[in-house]
């Protein structure tokens, strides 16, 4: 493994993919969410539902309403996990020698280049689930202005979903599910390759 | 421990001023809770219930301003600041460890601030940006003194102005 990343060579998505597992951890902790929503709700329902006088009936229903949300958080789960593995066999990057060059979108393909000099800033993260399991998520970011959404608290852009999708958006490219290895390296190599495109003297930083 | 964290260090004033924010907020909450409850309390109509509620809040909440305190001193141990050639690296979170690394020549603007109880206790909050506003939120070391805050606003502006200013003229 090279100490100093090489700035000459180009590095892709097949030399640091996208681990399967975040697959699974990404659609079973969008589920789980959910599912602890339903279970408090359902919590407020039984009570209102034993009421009936027929006991059996209330048993039955109770039954139903318990299969009925599992078989969706399944289905949600499972729905949730087809559309990620999608999304990420449509994604790919490759470091080049002054670009980075991405491509995504499952039905409406899309293109970006982004030269290395603009980039502002890098990003590894991890969530609880991320650190349990190894991964890491990577960000690059430029300076490009996006529109505020959800007003009031100043410049508050992002939900917290779209900041860890897979893909670019805005002024940033995400890609999560990296090895914790991968994500180091690919910080280092773009942070080399920043380097070695630095804008000419007349532009301040951006 | 980085070679910019021993020069420019986090004060352990830090931990406090954190676990003191906490438990106003929690005392914040428990007396919603409280004030809500109280017509249930009041129906009950017994002294009893109502002091072994209070005392078990009591003892919630030393044990959660506990496990705050704790949770804050790992923050603390795991905070990491380094200022090497090329760029600033900060790594905050012991659970979910984020990471953000800016290049010198990306750096928009220093400042230093002090909220209410940073006043208090002499801390400063030492705040870089680049263009995005992401950086604005996540690229900052807060909880140094006033010697480190001066340090390291001093050496970041002096390393931007040698890596952008010098170059226009």
């Amino acid at each position: 493994m090279d100490n100093q990343p090489d700035p000459k060579k180009t590095y892709s998505i097949k030399d640091y993919p996208i681990r399967t597992i975040w697959l699974f951890k990404s659609a079973l902790s969008g589920g789980v969410g959910m599912l602890i929503t339903i279970v408090i709700i359902g919590v407020f329902l039984v009570p209102a539902l034993s009421d009936s006088t027929d006991s059996s009936a209330a048993v039955i229903s109770i039954g139903f309403i318990v299969f009925a949300v599992v078989f969706f958080f399944l289905f949600g789960v499972v729905f949730n996990l087809a559309i990620l593995a999608l999304q990420r066999s449509a994604f790919s990057f490759s470091f080049e020698d002054n670009f980075i060059v991405l491509h995504q979108g499952i039905i409406s393909r899309q293109q970006r280049t982004i030269p290395y000099a603009v980039l502002q800033d890098v990003i590894v993260k991890q969530d609880l689930f991320d650190t349990l399991l190894g991964l890491s998520s990577l960000t690059v970011e430029n300076a490009v202005q996006t529109p505020i959404m959800g007003g009031g608290r100043n410049g508050y852009q992002y939900s917290r979903y779209s900041r860890n999708s897979l893909g670019f958006s805005g002024n940033r490219v995400s890609i999560p599910g990296l090895s914790k290895a991968d994500a180091q390296t690919l910080k280092l190599i773009v942070l080399a390759k920043m380097k070695q495109n630095q804008v000419h003297p007349s532009v301040t930083g951006l | 421990m980085s070679k910019t964290r021993e020069k420019y260090p986090l004060s352990k004033k830090k931990i406090i001023k954190k676990t003191i924010v906490s438990s106003i907020g929690l005392i914040f909450l428990m007396g919603v809770i409280f004030i809500c409850s109280l017509s249930f309390l009041a129906f009950l109509q017994n002294a009893a219930i109502l002091l072994i509620a209070l005392i078990a809040s009591v003892i919630m909440f030393v044990v959660l301003i506990g496990l705050v305190y704790y949770y804050q001193t790992w923050y603390f141990a795991t905070y990491y600041y380094d200022f090497t050639d090329d760029y600033v690296i900060i790594r905050k979170g012991p659970l979910t460890p984020k990471e953000i690394t800016i290049p010198y020549e990306r750096i928009q603007d220093v400042y230093v601030d002090q909220d209410l109880f940073d006043r208090m206790l002499g801390l400063y909050d030492v705040h870089l940006s680049t263009a995005t506003f992401s950086s604005g939120m996540s690229a900052h070391i807060d909880g140094v003194e006033t010697a480190a805050a001066d340090g390291l606003r001093t050496f970041l502006l002096g390393k931007v102005q040698e890596r952008v200013g010098s170059k226009n003229k």
